[in-house]
């Protein structure tokens, strides 16, 4: 469903992915692993063609998108649900739901999402006239993941949606992510709570210093003490 | 008859009031929004004002025509601007981009004194039959399209951007680029829209402006500057308030004018910006957080 080959990427003048391979199956939940500045965001800032790779490929469902717009990539099925959750502050939290919807013309299909993310999130129902800048971290991070789904992705990336939330709420992130998954969307999951992401996913890469250096069931690395004490800090 | 004469001096001031809301609403979304402090607002301003002058008393034109060819000129004229210059500084710091706008400015100010020669010019509307009486005040029939006109725009532009599809894009690129992207929100075409509707404001200002009084090349830069005092005014990101501070700023020079002395008229904008900074640091209606819709 999704493919990286070889992929470069950076900032200006700065190389931060070193010629990245990874990919994600139909229906998989895949983990995005490694330390802090390893080029986690990056990579997933460079699939969705925010950011264009100076090398390499990116197919997404049978369909090269190396050098596609963000919106053509929106179009084609993956949404991507940013780190620090980047919601609209002074608007509604109606009005970020219906622009998660942007590339969707049809009225009754975005007012039947919306009442599916309400239903997954019953907080943000009592809250959608509401700025979504009143919110609180998990109430604004339960948001910006109902945004991502407006668009009806195939494939969801998620960069680090347990970052701030209380072990309760990261619970409610957890089941909302496998509930996606049940729907039979596919997940590119980044995250810094390791056994969080190695009980969701089941297969992980590890990312170090913009190059893959590990890619496994998550099976056995949660049994690799070397691997998780060299790159992932536990 | 003092009654009467603040009825009439209000009026008037309502009048120059207009002009200024329709001019700092224009910067507004060019600055409040798009964070450019756009010094070549007022050029553009006093360029609306001379393609109508032209269309209306050398082409003939009817006012009625001329009105929304000059707007499509304007619309054409932001979209040059932002795609020619402003889109490739897009990442670049406030101060390289404001140097540019007033390069542009000066660019523009000579290019219509070569163009349209150094007099000042009017806009005629044929709307030139007797004026209105109501009791003691007198208001000429050009005085009421302009304030008309005025009306209309800016109610158009708050729907457009409290209630549309492309308001609500416009306010998602400003807010969260990133985000907006990440929506499938064509960020280009937005910041061009938004600039060209920003132009095309400045531009009805200087048409009606032209209507009632006369527009000259050289009233641009200290028209930029008013428009900057009306935003600071009314909330820097509000949209509202840059029309209650326009509307307040005619008000208050034209009573100023009027009964008091019509020699430091200009001063009139600084001194209450600076009152009003005093008691509300962020403006008439501007959240510390700021808001706008
Ligand atoms: N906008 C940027 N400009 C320049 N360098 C950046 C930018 N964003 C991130 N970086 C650098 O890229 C590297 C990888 O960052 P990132 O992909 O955010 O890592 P991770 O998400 O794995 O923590 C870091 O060294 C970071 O400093
Ligand atoms: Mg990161």
């Amino acid at each position: 469903m999704l493919e990286l080959d070889g992929v470069t990427s950076g900032y200006g003048a700065v190389t931060i992915l070193q010629g990245v391979s990874l990919s994600v199956g139909e229906g998989e939940v895949v983990a995005l692993l490694g330390p802090n500045g390893a080029g986690k965001t990056t990579t997933l800032r460079t699939i969705s063609a925010l950011l264009r790779p100076r090398a390499g490929r990116i197919r997404f469902n049978g369909q090269e998108i190396t050098r596609a717009e963000p919106d053509a990539v929106v179009r084609l099925g993956l949404a991507h649900c940013p780190e620090e959750r980047k919601v609209w502050p002074r608007m509604t939290v109606a009005e970020n739901l219906e622009l998660g919807a942007y590339t969707v013309s049809d009225r009754t299909a975005i007012r039947d999402r919306m009442e599916e993310v309400f239903t997954s999130f019953p907080v943000l129902r009592e809250r959608r006239t509401e700025y979504a800048g009143r919110l609180s971290g998990g109430q604004q991070q339960m948001l910006a993941v109902g945004r991502a789904l407006m668009s009806a992705p195939k494939l969801l990336l998620l960069d680090e949606p347990s970052l701030g939330l209380s072990p309760l709420l990261m619970q409610q992130v957890a089941g909302i992510i496998r509930a996606v998954h049940a729907r039979g969307v596919s997940v590119l999951l980044v995250e810094q709570n390791i056994s969080l992401a190695l009980h969701l996913a089941s297969r992980a890469y590890v990312l170090s210093s913009g190059r893959v250096v590990a890619d496994s069931p998550t099976r056995a690395l949660r049994a690799d003490k070397t691997m998780l004490q060299a790159y992932l800090g536990g | 008859m003092l009654l009467g004469d603040i009825l009439q001096f209000a009026l008037n001031g309502v009048v120059t009031g207009c002009f200024y809301a329709l001019m700092a609403l224009g910067l507004s979304l060019v600055f409040g929004l798009m964070n450019i402090v756009n010094f070549a607002h007022g050029a553009l301003f006093v360029l609306g004002g001379m393609l109508a002058s032209e269309a209306t008393n050398r082409l003939g034109l009817p006012f009625w025509a001329a009105v929304p060819a000059v707007l499509l000129v304007m619309w054409a004229v932001g979209v040059a601007i932002e795609g020619g210059l402003l889109a490739r500084m897009r990442d670049a710091h406030i101060l390289p981009v404001t140097l540019v706008t007033i390069g542009l400015s000066t660019f523009l100010v000579n290019t219509m004194l070569m163009l349209f020669g150094t007099e000042p010019k009017n806009v005629e509307t044929g709307f030139s039959g007797p004026p209105f009486f109501l009791g003691d005040v007198i208001i000429s029939q050009s005085r009421v399209l302009a304030i008309g006109v005025s009306a209309v725009a800016i109610l158009a532009t708050w729907v457009l951007i409290a209630h549309t599809r492309a308001g609500r894009a416009m306010r998602a690129v400003f807010q969260q680029p990133e985000a907006a992207a990440l929506a499938g929100i064509p960020i280009a075409r937005v910041h061009r829209f938004t600039f060209a509707l920003g132009t095309t404001l400045a531009g009805l200002a200087g048409i009606l402006l032209g209507a009632v009084f006369v527009v000259h090349p050289n009233t641009a830069e200290p028209a930029a500057v008013k428009a900057f005092v009306v935003i600071i005014l009314g909330g820097i990101g509000s949209l509202p308030g840059a029309v209650l501070g326009g509307l307040l700023l005619g008000l208050a020079e034209s009573l100023w004018g009027g009964f008091v002395s019509t020699g430091y008229m200009d001063a009139v904008g600084f001194v209450l910006v600076i009152a009003i900074l005093l008691f509300r640091p962020s403006g008439l209606l501007g959240a510390p957080a700021a808001r706008e819709g």
